[in-house]
């Protein structure tokens, strides 16, 4: 097993390595001397070279490359143009909101999607089966911020149960936590339970319909257990899959949901710094959310053993 | 309850399927008896609605698109259509265990075998995990899996044909049922398993007086392992015998034509003879006989009305309305 | 699978087999048709719009929907329903422009990769995986914050973000077209590749297109909005429906119907889209849908 990570992770390297490409290229792309751009429009001369200087943006394309790539891999993301703290900082302080939003969100949306799908896939063409799909469909077309807003009027505003800003840590307070996770997770996770229950049913379909299933019938289960065991495990497995793409997509939506809820998370940092220009903020933030984001599609790799022994390395 | 009373009783079974063009009668007013410890061969092309029947038995006609349509499934003098499912699932694996055809495909694989031998165990014994787990090794032995105990945790993917097949069985057995059904259960393997498989079949239902339900379409391995045969064409069946009868004097052309087909040692050279023709669909029953199309011994009376099953001579029945003034080839 | 004579024919009576079956699912039908009412009212919007969605009217401002204005008006007194019809421009081009470029970006690489294989396409779908690898949204505001906010940016970052589907699109349908006999015998008697590309590639590829460019349509249009509610998408004067829900946060308690009105808009507009998608995937043959 610790031989499997090891390859999977070596395999990460090339992807990682065209991944820091890219996201240094998003200095070349600036239109224009990037130095007068970054210092902002009533800069002097003179912070204008200094900005130049500390980016290193007399050097040759490639050396600077190379010096930011070296820097990056030693955890050196920079330092903030906005702020002057190191960039590495910031994010690992606001990292733990982000993280524990995107991982609400996704245990709401299995918690939506595992019996929503089941109960779908059991009984396809039922009226049931087709409420869930017409849910489904809905859940995917909402705008998550609209959604966002409108829980935030009806469950903050109207009737105040829940507050409608704000965020508690997890080490202070679970029940406070709970309270202010609950709406921005389920406004981030809405649409990926959607996908979820879609993938789901459609596996759950096509599993019951299989021999070992007919199989475990004939030993005489019970119909629950049939389902949620011999069905449950192997139609999981399409959606361990589905489930590991919805991860970026969860990543991305924090932008939006830290916004609407006034949750100090990178998605807010990362809007924050469009306005502020501060683009190694920027850079930092694309990189750790692409390294968070490859790391949580390793653990589903690794999880997809599990479901399915034949991938199981020995 | 007698005896010699039957332990399974089909009795006027009738089945149907939705189809494209309506409600296509895939089994047609079958009835057989099975007696405690006797093995019955029910034989068929594919398409016959031996694997319907067997199915109903098991109450395992997915519904829809399946429906009952008519008949009484008596196992030892209860009435498994009309049993409730809770009722049904304490019979399934524990009176009436199955084999099916496919051993890749019937084990779940993402389960080790020995878990989904003793989770039946557990179900229908509710007795612990352990104690299910050796009751699995106990059977995984006696079937001829080399060191059980390890193999127990094996994967599916892990074990070669036969001995998925081999656990299949003794999945089915873990329970000691009472009748045994096995839907071509050799029909996947090679020929040198099928053999030492058959051969484990009848050892252990010989062993423990097991019946025996055995559905294929190999006339050949009918000789080997059944007392009794009963063939089904196109929904019906049309011929029941004694499995010494059937093999010397077939009382249906249809059951001549199988014995014909059947490939036989040490006569090398001649041609195999066929069936000409086709099953028809279900949903284009011929008039009258439904085997007269493809008949040699057809003539216009066959298309007149549904031939019944009599009885020929004691213990042999068939379909056929010509069984008196014809005379059929055996196999020699 | 047939000569290439009557290969164009095939597909011909293919894609009329499409239209047909298409034509037959009477929901997506109906979403099709409201998509098209829409786009007319967009385009009409200066007649059909009951007032001029820029005229403030300071003495009617935040109110709620009445006879006289039916989604209520804004914090300058402006109707809202005008401003909707108006921003309605807006979030359709918008969105058509984002499709167009993630086509453009994404269908000649995918070709290229599936056509000459190899070394090339291996590049081809690293870049393409190491691209799908980012979070969205988060590409794209990084994109946006380098480019400068302003909604031609903000559709030019989903575009590309869009692009990897239609990449991997182009090249598994050219792939399993180059691997047809008649292709690699057309290849052998000396056709050159514009035409295996004119001739097998492109009708075969058009159906799942369509289901892919009506998808993403409605992904383009949340994603947009999302921009816009964050101030990076569309910039004033302009209003997209996304904008319009973005300037309406300040206002929730007050007025909510500044921000109901266009999210319905948005959900509406994009179900329509997903079900046309859906009702597009469903009239494919069973042949074509495996391999999309």
């Amino acid at each position: 097993m610790p031989r499997f990570i090891l390859q999977r992770l070596l395999a990460l390297i090339p992807l990682l390595l065209i991944v820091s490409l890219l996201v240094f290229s998003l200095v070349l792309l600036i239109p224009g001397d990037p130095a007068y751009l970054l210092a902002g429009e009533d800069a002097t001369p003179e912070e204008v070279a200094a900005i130049r200087t500390e980016m290193g943006l007399d050097e040759p394309v490639l050396v600077r490359y190379g010096k930011w790539l070296i820097a990056v891999v030693q955890g050196d993301l920079g330092t903030s143009l906005f702020s002057d703290q190191p960039v590495l900082d910031v994010i690992l302080e606001r990292l733990p909101v982000t993280l524990s939003l995107a991982v609400a969100a996704i245990l709401i949306a299995l918690t939506i999607s595992i019996p929503a799908g089941i109960v779908s896939g059991t009984r396809a063409g039922t009226r049931i089966d087709r409420a869930v799909t017409v849910g489904s469909s809905i859940g995917l077309a909402l705008p998550n911020f609209w959604l966002g807003l409108m829980l935030v009027l009806v469950l903050a505003i109207w009737n105040p149960w829940f507050p409608a800003t704000g965020y508690t840590p997890l080490s202070e307070s679970l029940a406070d936590w709970w309270r202010h996770i609950l709406l921005p997770a389920f406004t981030l996770g809405l649409s990926a339970s959607a996908i979820l229950t879609r993938q789901l049913r459609g596996a759950m379909i096509e599993v019951m319909q299989l021999d070992y299933v007919r199989t475990a019938r004939a030993k005489g289960l019970p119909h629950r257990r049939v389902v949620a065991k011999h069905a449950l495990k192997n139609a999981a497995i399409p959606m361990v899959t589905i489930l590991g793409l919805q991860v970026n997509g969860l990543l991305g939506g924090t932008v939006i949901v830290e916004q609407i809820f006034g949750m100090p998370g990178i998605g807010q940092l990362a809007v924050a710094s469009v306005f502020t220009r501060d683009l190694p903020m920027i850079q930092g933030v694309v990189i750790m959310a692409v390294f968070v984001a490859v790391l949580v599609n390793l653990v589903v790799d690794i999880s997809y053993g599990y479901f399915n022994p034949k991938v199981r390395p020995r | 309850m007698t005896a010699a009373a039957p332990i399974l009783s089909v009795e006027r079974l009738s089945v149907e399927f939705l189809t494209d063009r309506g409600w296509a009668t895939v089994v047609d007013d079958v009835s057989f008896d099975v007696a405690r410890g006797e093995t019955l061969g029910l034989v068929g092309e594919s398409g016959s609605g031996k694997t319907v029947t067997s199915l109903a038995i098991m109450q395992l006609v997915p519904m829809p698109p399946g429906r009952f349509s008519g008949g009484r499934i008596l196992f030892e003098g209860t009435d498994l259509v009309e049993l409730p499912e809770k009722g049904l699932q304490r019979v399934r694996g524990n009176e009436i265990a199955m084999v099916f055809q496919e051993s890749m495909t019937s084990l779940n694989p993402a389960f080790t075998i020995g878990d989904q031998i003793a989770e039946a165990v557990r179900v229908h014994r509710g007795i612990g995990r352990r104690p299910a787990l050796d009751r699995a090794v106990e059977v995984l032995d006696l079937v001829g899996i080399p060191s059980p105990r390890e193999r127990v945790h094996a994967y599916p993917h892990e074990f070669s044909g036969g001995m998925r097949q081999r656990a299949a069985i003794a999945m089915a057995l873990a329970c000691e049922p009472k009748l045994l059904i096995a839907d071509e259960p050799t029909t996947a393997l090679d020929v040198t398993v099928q053999a030492q498989v058959l051969t484990l079949l009848r050892e252990l239902q010989q062993r423990f007086g097991m019946a025996m339900l055995f559905i294929t379409h190999n006339l050949g391995v009918v000789a080997d392992i059944c007392d009794r045969v009963a063939v089904m064409y196109a929904g019906q069946i049309v011929e029941v015998a004694g499995v010494d009868a059937l093999f010397q004097a077939p009382g249906h052309p249809y059951t001549e034509g199988l014995l014909q087909a059947m490939p036989q040692l040490g006569r090398r050279g001649e041609p195999l003879a066929v069936v000409p023709g086709v099953p028809p669909m279900p949903w284009a029953m011929p008039a009258g006989c439904r085997f007269h199309p493809r008949c040699a011994y057809a003539e216009p009376a066959c298309t007149a009305g549904p031939p019944k099953l009599d009885t020929t001579r004691p213990g042999q029945a068939s379909r056929c309305a010509r069984s008196a003034s014809i005379t059929l080839r055996g196999s020699d | 699978m047939s000569s290439p004579a009557n290969d164009s024919q095939r597909a011909r009576s293919a894609g009329q087999r499409f239209l047909r079956r298409f034509l037959q699912q009477r929901l997506a039908l109906g979403c099709l048709g409201f998509l098209v009412l829409l786009t007319l009212a967009a385009v009409f919007a200066p007649w059909v719009a009951p007032y001029d969605p820029l005229q403030q009217d300071l003495d009617r401002v935040l109110e709620s929907p009445s006879r006289d204005h039916w989604f209520g008006t804004d914090e300058l007194g402006r109707d809202v329903l005008s401003r909707t019809l108006f921003a309605a421009r807006v979030s359709l081009l918008a969105a058509a422009q984002a499709v167009l470029i993630a086509i453009a970006i994404g269908v000649p690489p995918g070709l290229v990769a599936g056509l000459w294989g190899g070394r090339v396409d291996g590049l081809i779908m690293r870049a393409t995986d190491a691209l799908m690898s980012f979070p969205p949204l988060i590409l794209a505001v990084a994109l946006i914050a380098v480019l400068g906010p302003s909604l031609t940016n903000a559709m030019i970052a989903i575009g590309i973000l869009l692009s990897p589907t239609f990449l991997r699109l182009m090249r598994a349908t050219t792939m399993a077209v180059a691997q047809e006999t008649y292709v690699e015998a057309a290849r052998s008697i000396g056709c050159t590749q514009g035409w295996i590309i004119r001739k097998h590639v492109l009708p075969n590829v058009v159906s799942p297109l369509f289901v892919q460019i009506s998808v993403f349509a409605g992904v383009a249009m949340l994603a947009e909005a999302g921009l816009s509610f964050l101030g990076l998408g569309a910039q004033p004067p302009d209003s997209s429906w996304g904008a319009m829900v973005g300037r309406g946060f300040r206002y929730l308690s007050l007025a909510p119907s500044l921000i109901v009105f266009p999210g319905l808009a948005i959900a509406i507009t994009v179900l329509a889209l997903y079900v046309v998608g859906d009702g597009l995937r469903d009239s494919l043959g069973r042949e074509i849908r495996r391999e999309s």
